[in-house]
């Protein structure tokens, strides 16, 4: 018996050895990996350009009670679903910008949406609801020059929302911070010359104002031809004054929704647009800035 | 005739069976190995092996160890992992900024100053001041220093690690949004009154030198941050001894740090250094006022302690952690009987069959 005994252990040791070995160099490759001195770990790259190939999903939380859960979906390639919320911040938000007047959208014969933007980048589109709620969203490639044929039959199966309750955006993928987008045509009753902007506040809001401007060139470039001579091309179109105007009508309530007519400059390039919102109390909520892409625009 | 051979045979017979008998005597008589010998030197190979093994495990730190942290400073350098955003807050109503070169916003006099005066060293006092963002770049070292009234931050880029190549740093910013008076002045000019009724945004972009921005907190309100990725983290700041030497000692004020591997916790004394690397955290609050606090928690390959010159890891050994660990103990005995267990049957059934 301690012949066994012992003869056995000896094969436990041999495998206790082994198996420690093994896990030894596991560990010291784990433990090469994060070396965090002079050597950091480069940064994740940035979203790429959306092609059909690559497109990635907007890093959400996928909902566990609703189905379908946000996700990438096949046949167009797109991300959809319901996910939940991670934000609990007083602000102010965009949530639909289109060359039709909100709520005006047709559909084709074949339930399906053909969507299109006008600017000279490949951008993605999301497509989401203008009430706070349900959670649920699409995300799609939106090249240039291409039109999106969307079919909206799952989205409004699931949620239960009819067309006019749907919000466009196109963005841009830039590193930037700030939000650029395109106005996105429906095909429908647009006017060339106008965009419309969507805007939904978290909590009540008392009173708008917003401004559309131009910024002047960087000023790395020599001073000679910035000033006076940017100031004369921003003043020769003439609703980029960058002065504020208030939005008028009643007070909103949390997540109430108003449209925002902005006038398209004739010369084809970008603006960019500030909104200021007040909540009940007087108190300024976050500016809300991002950037309209003109259809002579090719960077963000 | 037929005796002689005969006889001669048997003598011979006999001859070999006595060669036989000898032999066999003499390999009787040869010491022979006993079972029990070869069994009790295979125990103590055995048992030295598993010696070295604890020995192993009381000598090796844990490749990581899950901590909690809860502390008090007066100030603390993050070393951020990737790029990342530190969120918009409310301000008290001043910030002041040094070593900015790019300056934009939509207000073209300001703009002008801006270029005129240089971006290097701007001050500006508003009616209604917030905060909108900060962004940095991976691997930036952020500095927070408290103070009261104004709070400190200093942001610096990675450096370009190729040496001998120009110092090449992404950039960061910062992007501030007020309204109402406003006296802000540029590159030391001397302040301009203006007035902002509705709202106006700058923003600053870092060139390659490092940067710093004074923020006066909202009267008794803290910046809070939340959720930060730092992958390293110290506590150090500058004193000056009477003799007007500055040296850099700790900053930690109070603090404690829990180690639930060893069930252990250890307080953190004002003079207590303390140095933590290669951070995972699930949770990295930020609170930054007249002190900065600091609650961590998640994993550090390095946790090290310098108390009054005596340096200490903080990371349990192996054996530590598998004495401390009951769940780990229960796995490894219930392993062990099992195995005593099945030896037993097999050595049963190995006698009967």
């Amino acid at each position: 018996m301690l012949l066994f005994v012992s003869q056995s252990a000896e094969r436990w040791v041999v495998l206790v050895l082994r198996s420690t070995a093994v896990s030894a160099c596991v560990a010291t490759a784990a433990l090469a990996q994060p070396s965090t001195s002079a050597a950091p770990t480069p940064a994740p790259t940035p979203t790429p350009t959306p092609t059909p190939t690559t497109f990635e999903c907007a890093p959400l939380v996928a909902s566990t009670a609703n189905q379908p859960a946000y996700g990438p979906a096949r046949s167009p390639q797109r991300c959809e679903g319901f996910f939940q919320k991670n934000v609990s911040q007083a602000f102010i938000e965009i949530v639909s910008l289109t060359r039709s007047p909100p709520g005006t959208v047709a559909a084709d014969t074949e339930g399906r949406l053909n969507l299109k933007h006008l600017s000279k980048l490949d951008l993605r589109l999301l497509i989401q609801p203008l009430r706070s709620n349900p959670l649920y969203r699409v995300d799609l490639p939106m090249a240039q020059g291409a039109t999106v044929a969307w079919s909206f039959a799952p989205m409004l199966q699931a949620t239960g929302l009819k067309l006019r309750d749907l919000g466009f955006l196109a963005q841009a993928t830039s590193p930037a911070q700030l939000a650029t987008l395109a106005p996105v045509s429906t095909q429908l009753a647009e006017d060339a010359g106008v965009a419309y902007a969507v805007l939904r506040p978290s909590v009540a809001v008392s009173a708008l104002a917003w401004r559309a401007y131009r910024l002047q060139s960087p000023p790395q470039s020599p001073p000679q031809s910035s000033g006076e001579q940017a100031r004369a091309a921003v003043n020769a179109v003439a609703s980029l004054t960058g002065v504020w105007q208030t939005l008028t009508g009643p007070p909103l309530f949390a997540w109430e929704r108003i449209a925002l007519p902005i006038a398209l400059p004739a010369d084809g390039l970008g603006l960019r647009i500030d909104v200021r919102a007040l909540d009940s109390q007087g108190q300024p909520l976050p500016l809300l800035q991002f950037a309209v892409l003109g259809v002579q625009d090719d960077k963000p | 005739m037929d005796a002689a051979p005969l006889a001669d045979l048997k003598e011979v017979q006999a001859r070999l069976q006595m060669v036989n008998f000898a032999l066999d005597a003499a390999v009787a008589n040869q010491p022979r190995p006993k079972p029990h010998a070869t069994a009790l030197y295979r125990h103590l190979a055995a048992l030295i092996v598993v010696a070295a093994l604890v020995t192993l495990a009381a000598l090796l730190p844990m490749p990581r160890a899950s901590f909690a942290l809860e502390l008090e400073a007066g100030s603390a350098q993050l070393l951020m992992q990737d790029k990342g955003n530190l969120d918009g807050q409310g301000l008290g109503n001043e910030f002041r900024a040094e070593g900015f070169t790019i300056f934009e916003s939509a207000d073209v006099a300001m703009q002008q100053r801006a270029r005129d005066g240089g971006a290097e060293q701007i001050g500006v006092v508003a009616e209604r001041l917030s905060l909108r963002r900060i962004a940095f770049p991976a691997a930036a070292t952020l500095d927070f220093e408290a103070g009261s009234p104004m709070v400190r931050l200093a942001i610096n880029g990675a450096p370009n690690i190729a040496p001998h190549s120009a110092p090449d740093r992404e950039p960061h910013s910062a992007e501030f949004e007020f309204s109402g008076a406003v006296s802000s002045s540029f590159g030391g000019a001397p302040r301009e009154a203006s007035n902002y009724s509705v709202a106006e945004w700058i923003k600053l972009v870092s060139g390659p030198a490092p940067t710093q921005l004074w923020l006066a907190r909202a009267p008794d309100k803290n910046l809070v941050w939340r959720g930060l990725k730092p992958v390293s983290v110290r506590w150090v700041e500058r004193q000056a001894n009477a003799d007007g030497q500055v040296r850099w000692v700790s900053a930690i004020r109070s603090g404690v740090i829990r180690l639930p591997a060893t069930h252990g916790e250890v307080a953190l004394r004002p003079d207590s250094a303390l140095e933590m690397d290669g951070l995972q955290l699930e949770l990295a609050d930020l609170t930054l006022g007249s002190t900065v606090g600091l609650k961590l928690s998640g994993s550090a390959s390095r946790i090290d302690l310098n108390t009054a010159g005596f340096k200490q890891s903080l990371k349990p050994s192996l054996l530590e952690y598998a004495a401390r660990n009951h769940s780990l103990g229960l796995v490894w005995s219930a392993a062990g009987l099992l195995w005593g267990i099945s030896a037993w049957l097999r050595k049963l059934l190995g006698d009967t069959l």
